[in-house]
């Protein structure tokens, strides 16, 4: 049960949502957007997030469309992820989002929830980074077109108030070679102790979740992958490369973390250079 | 643009009936359909979107009730196990020791049921990565997925 109470609104434009929040916010102090709700409900009941007003951004069209839209697949940040999957407009979109929750959590989680979670993982950015997506963002000045990577420092960098409203990604990416190795604790769903991403275009990339307390790409790690050294050097290289401290907790030492970082280097870069 | 405070007025359709409720604006899905409608069918056990007694389907796709808002759904086709008669899956579920104590069992058979509707020929693959959504606690699991090959059998041979 959640024990406070909020108001709901469900606009059906972008400009009604940004108006919405602005206005609201004069008068409440926590306005919140809200998509598919699972991350909110679940810290609502335990009181990590409390909320005086919810803006439900699932009526608005444009964030639920998925379009092909000249040589770009436009994904509305409403789009559950298993809208997503069996769409399968890119592989590894596809094979990123499978390994989200469990399936029932993926038709209400959504693109831009996970992107925006308080989570540490957001495992949905890590194509994101691999593939030179845009976003669209609106706010109180209308809507803005940004490169990904250049907004996303370990969380979306974007002002209160202003709206994920879709992501873009090149189609030309559809036919990357790409590598996913995922760890959890136990079992197969959890949060990940270590996600890798490699994509092979035009040399390789790669994007991590679950080593750090945020998910990263760098373009560091990215050259050392692609300067032809000796693999156990390239490995090596790498770890002093890593943004921050690898995490500790119960789940998983930081000792086992690097060590299944290591060997995941290992076998994403010898599957993607023999291919 | 749809607004309601905190107390609010909304009509939902579930299993095939339209009832007009006043709820919270902060009422789960699972709060409504247990508290205000009785149906107790869906169990509120870890509320956290974990473990999947409280499965319902939406628009014929299965979710945690838990984790939704009563607002949200507004208009949209709820099914709960209460709605659910005489199907394949049941019929399977009681011949096939689908179940022990029985808490998770509306989940399963709810999720179960989606999954024969979405892929009535679906591999194992795909049904493992179905039924991962619930736990059941008496590790029934053996029993379930027999059922659930059973209830693709007679679905098989009824449509034949």
């Amino acid at each position: 049960m959640i024990s406070f109470n909020f108001k709901y609104i469900r606009p059906s434009t972008v400009e009604e949502a940004v108006s919405s929040y602005i206005q609201l916010s004069r008068v409440y102090k926590r306005v919140l957007y809200y998509s598919g709700g699972t991350e909110i409900l679940s810290f609502a009941r335990n009181h990590a997030i409390e909320a005086d007003v919810i803006i439900d951004i699932k009526a608005i069209p444009e964030c639920r469309r998925l379009q092909h839209h000249q040589n770009r697949i436009i994904y509305g940040a409403a789009l559950t992820l298993n809208e997503i999957i069996e769409e399968n407009t890119l592989p590894l979109l596809t094979s990123v989002f499978k390994g989200i929750a469990d399936h029932t959590l993926r038709n209400r989680i959504t693109l831009g929830g996970n992107i925006c979670s308080k989570l540490i993982y957001r495992e949905a950015v890590l194509p994101l980074m691999l593939t030179e997506a845009e976003i669209r963002i609106a706010g109180e000045n209308g809507v803005r077109r940004e490169k990904f990577n250049s907004i996303f420092d370990k969380s979306l960098r974007i002002e209160k108030g202003e709206l994920l409203v879709d992501v873009s990604i090149d189609k030309s990416f559809e036919g990357a070679g790409f590598c996913s190795i995922r760890k959890v604790n136990r079992g197969e769903v959890d949060y990940p102790i270590l996600h890798l991403e490699m994509l092979k275009r035009k040399g390789l990339k790669a994007a991590f979740s679950g080593v750090l307390n945020f998910p990263f790409r760098s373009d560091a790690i990215d050259a050392v992958l692609n300067d032809n050294v000796d693999i156990d050097e390239m490995i090596e290289k790498i770890m002093h490369l890593i943004p921050g401290k690898i995490k500790q907790d119960q789940w998983a030492t930081w000792h086992y973390r690097q060590m299944l970082l290591k060997k995941a280097i290992r076998s994403a870069y010898t599957h993607l250079e023999v291919r | 643009m749809i607004m309601y405070h905190e107390i609010a007025e909304i009509s939902l359709r579930v299993n095939g009936e339209n009832r007009r409720l006043w709820v919270r604006a902060a009422d789960t899905l699972l709060a409504v359909l247990r508290n205000h409608m009785g149906l107790t069918g869906g169990k509120a056990a870890c509320e956290n979107g974990d473990c999947g007694a409280c499965t319902v389907l939406l628009e014929d796709r299965p979710v945690k009730a838990c984790l939704i808002l009563a607002v949200e759904v507004e208009g949209m086709d709820i099914l709960t196990i209460e709605g659910l008669k005489q199907t394949e899956i049941q019929r399977a579920f009681l011949e096939n020791g689908g179940f022990q104590c029985g808490y998770c069992t509306p989940g399963f058979i709810l999720n179960a049921y989606a999954l024969l509707k979405a892929h009535p020929e679906a591999d194992d693959e795909t049904d493992k990565e179905w039924l991962q959504s619930n736990i059941c606690r008496c590790t029934g699991y053996e029993g379930i997925k027999r059922s659930l090959k059973a209830a693709r059998k007679m679905m098989a041979e009824g449509s034949e």
